[in-house]
């Protein structure tokens, strides 16, 4: 083979191995949760500890209750999460009448098509699967916590027992059985949903209009996609 | 002068390559960037991205689902199933993770029901049942004294 020709190969393959890009996968995991059905009582944070071992006052998954109340004035907003919810919520010191709309956010990893912390790992300890969970490796994380300042979803973690950073993972180990997250199973008014982007009871809600993702104007393309929240949710 | 051109083609040819790496590593997208070591010479695992993988799918589970309970308790399965109460078992009960051995226990007080059924600021009516006069309804009873847990209405 001559010089030229060498060259010319190396150059058409290299041109073809980048323009293609590697096939995602089709069957992306999705979670839509249902504010208007979320009832506070905390037993998705208790499961998920239970299921995953988090250590105490660190959460995976959590729920912030949003307390909008007006008194001839413009809105006033309150954000509050006692022990990430696990316990449920007390009372507030607030007139019921002020009130405009309350109601609770569960919160979580939201797996972003795009993810920052993903980005940001010196060590590549973290990546996104091609079911689009992204996923920590344990034995290679050193620990730096550069993702937990870049996640802008405060949904990382750092377990102080194991000397790494955690987050949710969708249960991963119980999706790739079949099963549904340890949160989702257990939510007795079935607030959070779980499945694929094909499924039908997805699909149902996500022609939904009122739905929405959170800080969508970062790009971060979550897959955590929320119903019948107000603006105010951030 | 001709080795000069030499030398400057073949510098071109180096730039022009580089260029074409460069655009093709962004072209596959931003986010695999940083993985992109790996996938290039075929390093699978080394930095976390197979391995591992298959390492947490084998994490036991310890919640199973109400079916896995069903095959036991299938009476109270049932009788849950008419209702609206029919969510799953873990939800009160608690994970089952070693249970035939360990005996699963559930907290009878008033307060666990409570937990969902008082009213709170937030909680939507048309969701959950709620209890407005929770301090008086039942006073110093626990509410399984009258309600079935599993099927708390009255038929």
């Amino acid at each position: 083979m001559k010089r030229r020709e060498f060259i010319k190969t190396i150059m058409i393959g290299s041109l073809a191995f980048f323009l293609i890009k590697p096939a995602k996968s089709k069957d992306i995991f999705v979670y839509v949760v249902d504010s208007k059905k979320c009832i506070g009582c905390g037993s998705c944070v208790k499961a998920c500890r239970a299921e995953n071992h988090v250590p105490e006052r660190k959460y995976r998954t959590w729920v912030e209750r949003y307390v909008v109340t007006s008194n001839g004035e413009l809105e006033n907003i309150f954000v509050e999460s006692p022990n990430g919810g696990e316990f449920g919520f007390g009372d507030l010191d607030v007139d019921e009448n002020e009130i405009l709309r309350a109601y609770f956010v569960p919160k979580l990893c939201m797996h972003c098509d795009k993810p920052p912390c993903v980005k940001v790992c010196p060590v590549n300890a973290t990546w996104i699967t091609e079911e689009g969970v992204v996923l920590i490796d344990k034995s290679h994380c050193i620990g730096c916590k550069y993702c937990i300042q870049a996640c802008p979803y405060g949904a990382r973690y750092f377990n102080h027992h194991e000397k790494v950073v955690d987050k949710c993972t969708w249960c991963y180990h119980r999706i790739m059985r079949g099963m549904r997250p340890a949160c989702v199973t257990v939510c007795p008014t079935g607030a959070r949903m779980f499945g694929k982007l094909q499924d039908e009871h997805i699909q149902k809600t996500l022609r939904e209009r009122n739905i929405r993702i959170l800080k969508p104007e970062l790009n971060t393309r979550p897959k955590v996609f929320y119903e019948n929240v107000g603006w105010e949710v951030w | 002068m001709k080795h000069v051109r030499r030398a400057l083609v073949v510098f071109i040819n180096i730039l022009i390559i580089l260029i074409v790496v460069i655009f093709g590593i962004k072209g596959l997208g931003e986010e695999v960037y940083p993985a992109i070591a790996d996938k290039l010479f075929g390093v699978e695992g080394i930095y976390g991205t197979s391995g591992e993988q298959k390492e947490i799918i084998k994490k036991p589970v310890h919640a199973e689902g109400r079916e896995y309970c069903s095959k036991c308790h299938e009476e109270i399965y049932r009788k849950s199933d008419q209702g609206k109460h029919n969510f799953d078992c873990q939800t009160c009960h608690g994970a089952a993770s070693d249970h035939p051995k360990m005996r699963l226990k559930v907290d009878s007080s008033r307060e666990f029901c409570l937990g969902c059924h008082k009213a709170t600021i937030g909680r939507d009516n048309e969701t959950i049942r709620v209890l407005h006069n929770w301090e008086n309804h039942g006073k110093d009873r626990v509410c399984t004294a009258c309600h079935d847990p599993h099927h708390p209405w009255f038929d």
